[in-house]
């Protein structure tokens, strides 16, 4: 039985990295911590849903045009609203995603209703024999596209010229500016990318449970807890964060009881947070040490 | 300090208070020829599904009492001011607005939300202010418990939860299983008065509960509890749960393989969100009610037949509208009996109520409850049907279609 | 803003009339805030028990608002975990009327007690932390402690508890016990501010490096900062009991309180000591006036927040101060073209105003 939690837990991690990334992405970059991430979750699975109920594809082939329009909104937010805050200080873009919190989810109430509405496919419905364990399918691909996502994220910004802009503006937005980057591009850039990442992870979030206009508080306090863990900002951090999260709730589930999962999860935040505010795994986005 | 400013401060202080004032000036609710019932309802939030039902029942009862020319009180016609604000399932706007709906709107008495976390909140604000509230809430042991030295001005209309929990059992009885139970419950109150019945109730009819799972409401995964109910070889699956946590677990069930026979499923199941979001997974699934299509308790049928035109469609939704009109009737029949406004009187002619109404017969214990009798449901082909106490023309599904 | 703090009337060259003004201005100031209080003291006299309930309701914003506001404005620690000290605060009255038989009053202060301590154990687990790391991190424990409550037997777990009917007190006592409370607060986070330990917070604030190097010690500065702004949420969270009657882990430790604190206090003006209970105004005004529709109520408040913070984002009193300002110049410049006015007026503002959030 534990070998099965460890395994369903690995897998339901890889579900967890992607509803993390964008967030790690933002506080990497911008030191932003963005208490909408679970609002771009959640819209994402909204949109996907819309898409989804009129066209009748894929919810998985819809994200063609939800990533993009993602991207456009994340980018516009960081544009209009969050760059001139910046200079203002953390505090003040705490306050401002906050703000977009509150607004989001009274839209998503006002547009869509407020009852629970999932996304489905086929593959939602089935699982796949691992090691003669049944994990959901859903899972499964969710692993694969936390993968992809990293890997893909990382290729990026190592060896793109925007990943290279990206990085220098993260470690030195002055010094980036001063040969040339245009750092508030950049910057939207940069949120852009980490909405239309979220948007995989809503739509994952969809397909795999169910969504509401106030179910995404819940995932930004575990978004939280797997960057705390991989070290805020850290893209390979992420992926191992989102993991062992996933296999540490399972195990503690099991261990004593699923009603302490939660209770397990937020002191286990804490105690990373007090031991090792850094992580556990990684060096923040572009912040070469 | 500079002087000028800290006068200006104290002029700004002087011009908040008068704001203030002005926010707080009540315009009291009561004109001439007007009573006004109030109730917080959770229209917006986690509970929304239902709390629309039940406010389209009360203001469907206050339309009528209206439409009749009012209610009559000591040979005066008093038009009825139903006043309804949405609590967004959160419990401390409940209280809240229980407060205003009574002291500034001068409610004379308040129709109750659901859920204990809701209604005991507005319960306690009901004993405050002593003035009368008639809720409809599960389970009615968790109200009870919340004032042992007994509630004064409350009034609950509940399933006799003892009986509720038998019957599980009863309706498993109907088809053949190994009569191993897999129970999961969240760890709301309802959900440990409930777990704890069926518990003590298994044994009395040959069930073993075979795994128990509690967790926090909010729960995505089940795939760790699902396994081990599988391994635990149970065939009969009973779930107290909210909606979105047993969609989540009706799903997780159908990927995982898991086939319970007979799979009941309190509270996730009680609206039509239910098969939208699953389609055919929710098929089979089982819930308790009090009122079905085979009622034919005087104005039922007619009740119905309204709410499907206002679009409340499923049975199961009209039970709630129905529930929702019947405890306006006993309201109405009380303050009828008082001949008086006066909070104290209706509270009293509320303890004498015994008459049948849409939902079924209705009268208060010395505990100011009603437990009344529950009957299953199981969703077929999208709409639930009776299934117990078995009904000509309906059979039981077994095994629960949407997990086989 | 970066006019020094310094007394004005070294300054002031003698313009008899406006000097006559100034003298006049604190006897004026100190008379209508008397009445002010006179005023509130005899509330029950002429509020009818609905107002009452509002007011306490006001109070408590304001009580939280300012609290959170000693921590997280003067002190820019800006915490996201204050909901544990409501909860605390709740229950532990609870707790105390149901299992001891102590008197309420006591019940109540241990309660802001109880509070003070759990943000010193919470102070010296997370004060190492800085920015989004204490942010985060006091969140993280407020969702820890409402979890572990929801499980907790002893105090009914999900069910929470319910107080013994005879703590049940009439509104217009449990509005004196507001009213006092904020009353209380307000002076001591005022006086505490203006003294050489609010001076130091405010250093440690501004630039927690250069304080050191000039001898001041962060952490028991900070700590008892958290443990003064958690002593006075635990009392009112003492208070929201008692008027409820009925406690349970998920309104008690709700994150609703937090928030409240955070959006009040920005509206009115962060590390201002009128701006919370401006903000407190504002706020409960928009929902009383918007309860008939939670939608808008909520969508109006998230955009009044984005707005303020992009706009103004000092919040609401120093912008009526600095309007009041202009509009002062203007008055003052008819009598006498001197640049007295603006020092006398910005003063106040270098004062409370606070540099970080305007101006970094």
């Amino acid at each position: 039985m534990l070998f099965y939690h460890l395994i369903d837990g690995f897998f339901l991690g890889g579900l967890y990295v992607t509803i993390a990334l964008g967030l790690t992405l933002v506080f990497g970059v911008m030191n932003t911590v963005n208490l909408a991430q679970g609002e771009v979750l959640i819209g994402s699975a909204y949109l996907t849903y819309t898409l989804a109920s009129l066209t009748h594809l894929d919810p998985l082939l819809c994200l063609l045009l939800v990533a993009p329009i993602m991207f456009v909104i994340g980018y516009l937010v960081q544009r209009l609203l969050l760059n001139p805050l910046i200079p203002r200080g953390q505090e003040t873009l705490l306050v401002a995603t906050f703000g977009l919190l509150l607004v989001a989810e009274t839209l998503f109430g006002l547009i869509y209703g407020n009852n629970t509405l999932s996304l489905s496919a086929s593959y939602t419905l089935t699982g796949v024999t691992i090691f003669g364990d049944t994990v959901r399918t859903i899972y499964v691909i969710a692993l694969v596209a936390a993968l992809l996502l990293v890997v893909g994220t990382h290729l990026l910004m190592t060896y793109l010229p925007l990943g290279k802009a990206i990085r220098a503006a993260a470690e030195d937005p002055g010094a980036a500016a001063s040969i040339g980057i245009n750092v508030p591009l950049v910057y939207g850039i940069t949120f852009g990318l980490a909405a239309a990442i979220s948007a995989v992870g809503g739509t994952l979030i969809g397909l795999s449970f169910g969504f509401g206009p106030t179910t995404g508080s819940s995932w930004l306090l575990r978004s939280f807890t797997v960057i705390v863990l991989g070290g805020m900002g850290s893209l390979w951090g992420t992926l191992l964060g989102g993991l062992l999260i996933g296999v540490l709730e399972e195990v503690a589930a099991s261990v004593v009881g699923p009603q302490f999962r939660d209770l397990i999860v937020f002191a286990f935040l804490v105690i990373v947070l007090i031991v090792r505010p850094e992580g556990f795994f990684g060096q923040r986005v572009g912040v070469a040490k | 300090m500079s002087t000028v400013s800290k006068a200006a401060r104290s002029l700004f202080l002087m011009a908040m208070l008068a704001l203030s004032m002005v926010a707080c000036g009540g315009t009291g609710g009561s004109g001439n020829q007007t009573i006004v019932i109030g109730a917080t309802l959770p229209l917006t939030g986690a509970l929304a599904a239902v709390g629309v039902l039940l406010k389209a029942g009360y203001q469907a009862a206050v339309d009528d009492i209206n439409a009749a020319g009012g209610l009559e009180v000591n040979g005066q016609k008093y038009h009825v001011n139903l006043i309804i604000l949405d609590n967004t399932s959160d419990p401390n706007t409940a209280s809240n607005q229980a407060t205003t709906l009574y002291l500034q709107d001068n409610a004379v008495a308040l129709l109750g939300p659901f859920t204990p976390p809701l209604v005991i909140p507005v319960s306690q604000v009901a004993e405050r202010v002593k003035r009368p509230l008639i809720s409809t809430t599960a389970p009615i042991e968790a109200w009870l418990s919340a004032r042992p030295s007994g509630w004064q001005y409350s009034w609950d209309v509940f399933f006799d939860e003892k009986q509720q929990t038998s019957m599980s059992f009863q309706v498993a009885n109907m088809v053949k299983t190994n009569k191993r139970v897999a129970l999961f419950t969240d760890n709301e109150e309802d959900g440990v008065t409930m777990g704890k019945l069926w518990t003590e109730e298994a044994p009395q009819f040959g069930y073993t509960i075979a795994y128990r799972a509690i967790f926090p409401v909010g729960t995505t995964n089940f795939s760790s509890q699902i396994a081990a109910a599988k391994a635990a070889n149970a065939e009969v699956l009973i779930a107290q749960m909210t909606p979105p946590d047993a969609m989540a677990l009706w799903k997780q069930m159908k990927a995982l393989g898991y086939h319970p026979i007979v799979a009941e499923s309190e509270k996730g199941s009680s609206t039509t969100t239910w098969m939208q979001a699953l389609g055919n997974v929710g098929e089979g699934a089982l819930i308790a009610n009090f009122w079905s299509r085979s009622f034919t308790y005087p104005g039922s049928q007619e009740l119905a037949a309204r709410a499907e035109k206002a679009g409340i469609k499923a049975t199961i939704e009209q039970a709630g509208y129905i529930m929702g009109y019947s405890i306006t009737e006993v309201l109405f029949d009380a303050i009828k009996r008082a001949d008086s406004t006066d909070p104290d009187a209706i509270n009293r002619a509320i303890g004498q109520t015994n008459k049948t109404y849409p939902v079924g017969p209705i009268r208060f214990g010395s505990n100011h409850a009603d437990p009344i009798r529950a009957i299953m449901l199981q969703w077929q082909n999208g709409d639930t049907v009776q299934v117990y106490p078995p009904v000509s023309g309906v059979s039981l599904e077994a095994p629960a279609k949407g997990l086989a | 803003m970066k006019t020094h703090p310094a007394s004005s009337d070294q300054l002031a060259p003698p313009v008899t009339r406006r000097q006559s003004l100034r003298h006049l201005a604190p006897w004026l100031g100190w008379g209508v805030l008397g009445l002010l209080v006179l005023l509130a003291a005899l509330g029950p006299l002429y509020l009818s028990a609905f107002d009452l309930v509002l007011a306490f309701t006001l109070f408590n914003y304001m009580t939280m608002a300012q609290s959170w506001n000693l921590l997280g404005g003067y002190g820019g620690q800006f915490s996201l975990g204050h909901s544990l000290f409501v909860g605390a605060g709740s229950y532990t009255i609870a707790v105390l009327l149901l299992h001891s038989g102590l008197p309420l009053l006591l019940d109540l202060l241990l309660s802001g007690l109880l509070a003070a301590a759990l943000a010193t154990l919470a102070a010296l687990l997370l004060m190492r932390l800085r920015e989004a790391y204490f942010s985060i991190g006091s969140l993280g424990l407020a969702m820890a402690a409402l979890t572990w409550m929801l499980n907790w037997s002893f105090t009914g777990a999900t069910s929470g508890l319910n107080l013994p009917p005879a703590a049940t007190l009439d509104y217009s006592t449990l509005y004196y016990l507001a009213l006092g409370l904020l009353v209380v607060t307000t002076l001591t986070i005022v006086l505490l501010v203006r003294s050489p330990f609010g001076l130091r917070l405010m250093a440690i604030r501004d630039d927690q490096e250069a304080a050191a190097e000039l001898g001041v010690n962060s952490f028991p500065v900070k700590l008892v900062t958290f443990a003064i702004s958690a002593f006075f949420v635990g009392l009112a969270g003492g208070l929201i009991a008692l008027n409820k009657l009925e406690i349970e882990p998920d309104s008690a430790f709700s994150m609703n309180w937090v928030i409240t604190m955070i959006i009040i206090t920005i509206i009115g003006g962060i590390a201002t000591s009128t701006g919370p209970l401006l903000g407190a105004v504002v706020f409960f005004t928009l929902q009383q006036v918007l309860q008939n529709s939670q939608a808008l109520s909520s969508l109006l408040t998230g955009l009044l927040l984005i707005l303020i913070i992009r706009l103004a984002p000092e919040g609401l009193w120093p912008l009526a101060l600095k309007l009041g300002r202009r509009l002062g110049e203007g008055l003052l410049s008819r009598f006498a073209h001197s640049k007295q006015a603006e020092t006398v007026l910005s003063a106040q503002e270098a004062v409370g105003g606070r540099s970080r959030l305007g101006e970094r």
